[in-house]
């Protein structure tokens, strides 16, 4: 593997890989919790990490390269939401869909092995991005809101909605974690 | 007290004004009721907080892996070529045009070499019939980089050049695989192609330049991906 260097304190391409290694299903995680849709999570990691790649000249070595591009793969997540928005805001007081799963479906839920996903699969997408947003990755309203191009008020609401709707899964989730 | 209040302190983070938090303090210490409904919520959440991330398969993996190498391999590419001060039209139209003969000459020859390859069936059947898997892959291949052009957003730039680094990285396994298979004038198709979407992908591009390029590129893959239908068409006639 070459490395591909412009300078000191500049990520390589050795130093994108060791991240890619440790922490990609951090990543992905997180934006499928955002987004609900394995290969729209996909799509976000893959844009992130362009993105990092392209601004790499841009990181502070006194931060993780793994917590920059995170950041950056969240951000990619909510931009991939932003333009539903239209759809994000219907969202609020719609039930989610039907959560009946086809054969991809089912292989994608093998694949994931994740309660946490399934159980907010019951969730509208404005509830999953700022349940995440709030609880996973420890955002505050504001934050969310900014991001969200909402309002607190919504961001609060939606994460209200979002732990209640999850505690009836949650006994069964802690059962599966432990 | 309703739930909402609990989850307000549960999360901590100034939504309570101090007042209403040293008065809930105070609830739940003389409130067993209460307090247990707070032990439940608690415990509910952070277990969801611990619960592990998603396992990734190999394969999902390794394309995060290649979107870094194909990115670190365009930026080389990018960096050996003359620097452009800005877009030059001539310049455009004349690669756009030579590629589209280049491409077109190319599977014209493709055509006329597997016609000779059918005059001799009885000594290449397995050969063709693996060739034929392959050539199926590839209208896959071409068909969804079709697509995916077709519904690029024209504004997002960054999306555009990952996409289209995608399709590039797909490209260089059907060309390897067409070399594999003794298909070099397919394998020199799949080359032709790599330059202009190399210079789709580019930053430099204005929206028009990138429409238009997007264009020619679309109708290149089409070009191709006709050939190749209207060659299977005919190859299952004559089986």
């Amino acid at each position: 593997m070459v490395a591909v260097l412009r300078g000191a304190g500049v990520p390589t391409q050795d130093d994108f890989h060791a991240a890619i290694t440790a922490r990609s299903d951090r990543w992905f995680s997180a934006c499928l919790r955002i987004l609900g849709d394995a290969a729209a999570a996909e799509d976000a990691v893959q844009e992130a990490l362009m993105t990092a790649w392209n601004k790499r000249a841009q990181f502070n070595r006194e931060s993780r390269l793994e917590t920059w591009i995170h950041r950056i793969a969240v951000n990619a997540a909510l931009q991939a939401i932003r333009k539903n928005k239209p759809r994000l805001y219907e969202t609020l007081d719609v039930e989610p869909p039907s959560t009946d799963a086809g054969p991809a479906e089912e292989q994608y839920r093998d694949e994931l092995d994740d309660k946490l996903t399934t159980a907010m699969r019951h969730l509208s997408d404005i509830e999953r991005a700022c349940f995440v947003l709030k609880h996973i990755e420890e955002w505050r309203h504001s934050e969310i809101a900014e991001e969200l191009d909402t309002t607190v008020e919504v961001s609060k609401q939606a994460v209200f909605r979002a732990v209640k709707k999850l505690r009836g899964e949650m006994t069964v989730l802690k059962d599966a974690i432990a | 007290m309703n739930d909402d209040t609990l989850i307000r302190y549960y999360y901590d983070d100034a939504e309570l004004s101090e007042a209403d938090r040293k008065a809930l303090e105070t609830d739940l210490q003389n409130d067993a009721n209460l307090r247990e409904r707070y032990a439940t919520l608690k415990e509910q959440l952070d277990a969801l907080k611990s619960a592990p991330a998603a396992k990734l398969s190999t394969d999902r993996l390794a394309r995060f892996h290649a979107t870094i190498d194909c990115a670190a391999t365009m930026e080389r590419q990018h960096q050996s070529e003359p620097k452009r001060s800005n877009f030059h039209f001539l310049s455009f139209a004349w690669g756009s045009a030579v590629s589209l003969v280049l491409v077109a000459g190319i599977v014209i020859g493709l055509l006329i070499a597997d016609r000779s390859l059918e005059r001799a069936p009885s000594t290449v059947a397995t050969v063709t019939d693996s060739f034929g898997a392959f050539k199926r892959g590839l209208q896959v291949h071409l068909a969804r980089s079709n697509q995916t052009l077709a519904g690029l957003d024209p504004i997002g730039a960054a999306e555009r050049e990952m996409m289209i680094r995608h399709i590039i990285q797909q490209n260089r396994f059907f060309e390897q695989a067409a070399e594999s298979n003794g298909s070099d004038n397919l394998a020199r198709v799949l080359r032709a192609i790599e330059p202009v979407l190399i210079e789709l992908a580019s930053e430099d591009l204005s929206e028009q330049e990138a429409a238009a390029l997007q264009s020619k590129v679309q109708f290149e893959l089409h070009v191709v991906l006709t050939k190749l239908k209207n060659k299977s068409s005919q190859q299952e006639e004559t089986i």
